[in-house]
């Protein structure tokens, strides 16, 4: 188990390391930097005096082992906005996308579990069928307009609730279904396909001969089984969920990270961009490393592969 | 099956057949005709979608905006394609550290969610179809390279490849002869699943205003046009919206129709593809 900890540990560094180097040079060799934190009326001299400034005219893996040095410190630079911390405005923005990934997280995962649960326990096919369909089609639906059509239905229409902004839970209610739902019709086949998996083994099978409930069959033994797949996969796509989150955000005037990097790409606000693909990116590794060190504690095939 | 090819015929017919019918022209502004409903007469005009804010014919728009999306996700899909198998097959041939170093890079692409390792490239290298094609297909070829890989670690080992490397076959050649034929059907297979996903992707980032730029039309831009005018006319988002659900839902309908046909393994390789290893 230790091996096992530590090999992934070591994993999850360097690929943030490796994150860090793609998005240095992806940043360097894409132009000049200087000329385009500069207003368009700058002269020659202006942007040479800033190149020497940022330590521009420095061999290129001079400035890649500083920029490595500044961001072990935490330090990514300054907004070109409003001359603060980069990183700083990125972790400000960090609890309104949590509050909203998390909620969706919560959600997503009750909703699948639930209306599963309700597929497996009812006698009615046409209700699986037409449940696995709606799944379906939600799979088809892009989630920005998702949330579109709920904005359109419960704040346009019926004026139930809030279509932008953050504040109370009433602001939360759009956005997190919006974000809940995207991966809905993923974890709902995949309940479905691991239930009727575990329908036909034996333990099911001698549970019936001692005469027991299909209610209680299915809660007390097949649920236990079925859920660690649903688990795990929810956890891998809870870094599909923060990239959801962008747009998603977008959609609902959500003040979080996402909408910051999209804002800051209209704006030209490099810095702000690097450090908000960073953080979300070392959010995303550390979920990942946590998804498997639980899944490797629970399931010891996964430690020795 | 008659769903997918409903649903897709439908699409077609918009984006094919509809340009050749005297319809409006999709750039053309008529302030004073803005924001019709679908099927509203206003004087001598009549829209049967109804218009934009510019007063520009929504149908046309749809039409030519199916046009863009599509010829975006198709090429991309293909990069993305060419990419995959070339890199697939030479992990899955030589393995040793050409493998490894591929299949690194695949996993290192895959800890940076999709939509915002798009955003920061677009954001350094600015937003133009030509680009956003690249780009997309650039960033989508794991799922190939993974299956290709597989498929490749298993192919090298039997007789008629083995027999050609003992032949002097040199291992390009093998690879374009053997393996390639060989890859190719179940390549196909997973590039009818990543369409629809490249098609969501395309809208996602136009309609974040990363992607298609105004005044060309797009899908997701114009669902992000519309976003404003949802109270007074909301079709201006319903219809696009519309639009891309058909096709992704066609689309996805066709794959899963494929991969049912297809073999196990693949079924596992695109159901995982989002995750890494």
């Amino acid at each position: 188990m230790l091996w096992f900890v530590t090999r992934r540990v070591l994993q999850s560094v360097l690929t943030v390391f490796g994150v860090v180097t793609a998005v240095f040079f992806l940043v360097r060799l894409s132009g000049d930097p200087a000329a385009l934190l500069m207003p368009v009326e700058a002269t020659t001299e202006d942007i040479a005096r800033l190149r020497t400034e940022l330590g521009l005219d420095q061999p290129l893996l001079v400035q890649y082992l500083k920029f490595l040095a500044n961001a072990a410190h935490g330090d990514l630079g300054q907004s070109l906005r409003n001359r603060t911390s980069a990183l700083g405005l990125v972790i400000e923005r960090l609890p309104a996308t949590l509050e909203l990934a998390l909620t969706a997280f919560v959600l997503g995962i009750a909703l699948a579990f639930a209306i599963g649960l309700l597929m497996r326990l009812s006698s009615s096919q046409k209700l699986r069928t037409t449940l696995l369909w709606a799944a379906f089609i939600r799979q088809a639906i892009p989630v920005f307009w998702f949330g579109l059509l709920l904005i359109l239905l419960f704040s346009v229409t019926l004026r139930w609730l809030p279509s932008l902004g953050r504040g109370g839970i009433a602001n939360l209610i759009l956005p997190a279904t919006t974000l809940a739902t995207y991966e809905l019709g993923l974890y709902l086949r995949l309940f479905n396909a691991a239930m009727a998996e575990e329908e036909g083994q034996d333990y099911v099978r001698t549970a019936y001969a001692k005469g027991q409930s299909r209610t209680k069959i299915v809660l007390r033994h097949m649920l236990p089984n079925a859920l660690l797949p649903l688990i795990t996969i929810a956890g891998i796509n809870l870094g599909v969920l923060l990239g959801g989150t962008v747009v998603t955000e977008t959609v609902f005037s959500w003040p979080g990270a996402g909408r910051l990097i999209v804002q800051s790409v209209s704006q030209r606000d490099y810095p702000v961009i690097v450090a908000g693909v960073l953080v979300i990116s070392v959010i995303f590794v550390f979920v990942n490393l946590m998804v498997d060190l639980i899944y490797g504690l629970l399931d010891p095939r996964v430690r020795l592969s | 099956m008659w769903v997918a090819s409903f649903l897709l015929s439908a699409v077609m017919l918009l984006i094919v057949v509809m340009p050749l019918l005297p319809i409006y022209d999709p750039y053309g502004q008529d302030l004073s005709y803005g924001l019709m409903a679908p099927f509203e007469h206003d004087g001598d005009k009549f829209s049967i979608l109804g218009t934009d804010f510019l007063g520009r014919d929504l149908l046309s728009r749809l039409a030519l905006a199916g046009r863009v999306s599509l010829i975006i996700a198709v090429s991309a899909v293909f990069i993305s394609l060419v990419i995959g198998v070339a890199l697939g097959l030479v992990a899955g041939f030589f393995r040793g550290i050409a493998e490894n170093l591929i299949m690194g890079f695949a996993d290192l692409q895959l800890s940076i969610p999709r939509v915002l390792l798009l955003i920061a490239v677009t954001a350094v290298v600015g937003s133009s179809v030509l680009n956003l094609t690249i780009l997309l297909g650039v960033t989508s070829w794991v799922s190939y390279g993974r299956v290709a890989r597989a498929m490749a670690m298993s192919l090298r080992e039997r007789e008629f490849v083995l027999s050609a490397v003992t032949q002097g076959a040199s291992p390009l050649w093998n690879m374009w002869k053997h393996l390639l034929p060989n890859v190719l059907p179940q390549m196909l297979i997973v590039g009818s699943f990543e369409l629809g996903q490249v098609i969501t992707l395309e809208a996602s980032l136009s309609y974040l205003g990363l992607g298609v730029q105004p005044p060309l039309p797009s899908w997701g831009l114009m669902i992000s046009e519309g976003q404003q005018y949802l109270a007074i006319n909301p079709w201006m988002s319903i219809f696009p919206g519309l639009c891309i659900f058909m096709l992704v839902a066609g689309v996805q309908f066709l794959s899963q129709r494929f991969t049912k046909e297809g073999d196990q393994d693949l079924k596992m390789a695109t159901r995982w593809s989002k995750k890494p290893a």
